[in-house]
């Protein structure tokens, strides 16, 4: 158990930024001691070897810049509309409640006819005043 | 990121800052600088180039749009792969719900095509984080500072999910072989 976590350990830091003479040493001492690990260490060379070699290697293709650009663009539009929607939205909401309130203000009022008004409400024929000529 | 050096790093700065004053030419150059190799490392998590073009379109648009919140303009790569190396994430995690189509090979003879399908069904069969950390340290070669730079997790996360995915690699590839 010992020996397999010092044998790891070796091998990752070997790979991470290389090994002092001592621990190479160390190394092989554990590789001839534990033939084990040491087979699937050479495994481990096999599968990343391959997996190496699957590495793909695109490169943008001739439109990329010119679609970036519009994407950008797009973007950028897009973030100009969300930063002034809520202004935009809050002055068209105001002005539309000054609108309204300047329709109830302005509207004419027709005058109270304090007569007729009286007689509806007592609920009697309204008697008008006897006309001689 | 290996190719990157200090002289890159202050093109970059200065280009960062030309972007800034909106100017589109510094903007090109910043791309051209980096496209290539945000489109490989995304193709080689994705296994997949024509969706990696997108992602590195995708990189870009959110890397310029928050390019006002860059502190340290020298960290502007660092910054791109980062959000790169997200949004790879990110598909990979919605592409689980979908299932996968592998059943056509058997086992495996050893050609360069029915390798690619073969590590293309392995890497599958790993965990997001897994996947990425073995992608970008084993074929991208990034140093193990860099691995931990562009996934947003510390060194030591890197080391033992590494060990974690080569463990778990190596137990599918000798599945493969004896099914093959």
């Amino acid at each position: 158990m010992f020996d397999r976590l010092k044998f790891w350990r070796l091998v990752h830091r070997g790979e991470e930024r290389g090994l002092s003479p001592k621990e190479v040493a160390q190394l092989d001492v554990l590789r001839e001691k534990r033939p084990e690990l040491a087979a699937l260490e050479e495994l481990d060379q096999t599968w990343l070897a391959v997996l190496r070699a699957q590495r793909l290697e695109p490169v943008a293709s001739a439109r990329f810049e010119q679609n970036l650009m519009r994407r950008l663009e797009v973007s950028s539009q897009k973030e100009k509309v969300r930063y002034w929607f809520p202004a935009v939205l809050g002055a068209a909401i105001t002005a539309g409640v000054m609108f309204v309130i300047f329709q109830i203000i302005s509207s004419p009022v027709a005058p109270i006819d304090l007569k007729n008004h009286e007689a509806r409400n007592a609920g009697t024929p309204v008697e008008f005043p006897n006309y001689t000529p | 990121m290996a190719p990157y050096n200090a002289e890159a790093a202050f093109d970059d700065i200065r280009w960062l800052d030309r972007v800034r004053r909106g100017d589109e030419v510094a903007l090109s150059q910043l791309v051209a600088r980096h496209r290539n190799r945000l489109i490989r490392v995304a193709a080689n998590i994705l296994r997949d180039s024509f969706e990696a073009e997108d992602v590195a379109q995708e990189a870009f648009i959110r890397a310029f749009r928050e390019i006002k919140n860059l502190r340290d303009d020298r960290a502007f790569a660092g910054y791109l792969y980062r959000i790169c190396v997200r949004l790879c994430m990110d598909r990979l995690r919605s592409k689980r719900a979908e299932p996968a189509e592998f059943d056509g090979v058997v086992g495996h003879q050893g050609n360069s095509v029915e390798n690619r399908v073969v590590i293309e069904k392995l890497l599958a069969k790993l965990s997001d984080e897994l996947r990425t950390t073995l992608v970008l340290r084993e074929i991208e070669q990034f140093s193990y500072e860099e691995v931990a730079a562009a996934m947003g997790v510390p060194v030591g996360t890197v080391r033992s999910r590494l060990h974690a995915a080569r463990e778990r690699f190596r137990e599918l590839w000798l599945l493969e072989n004896r099914e093959a």
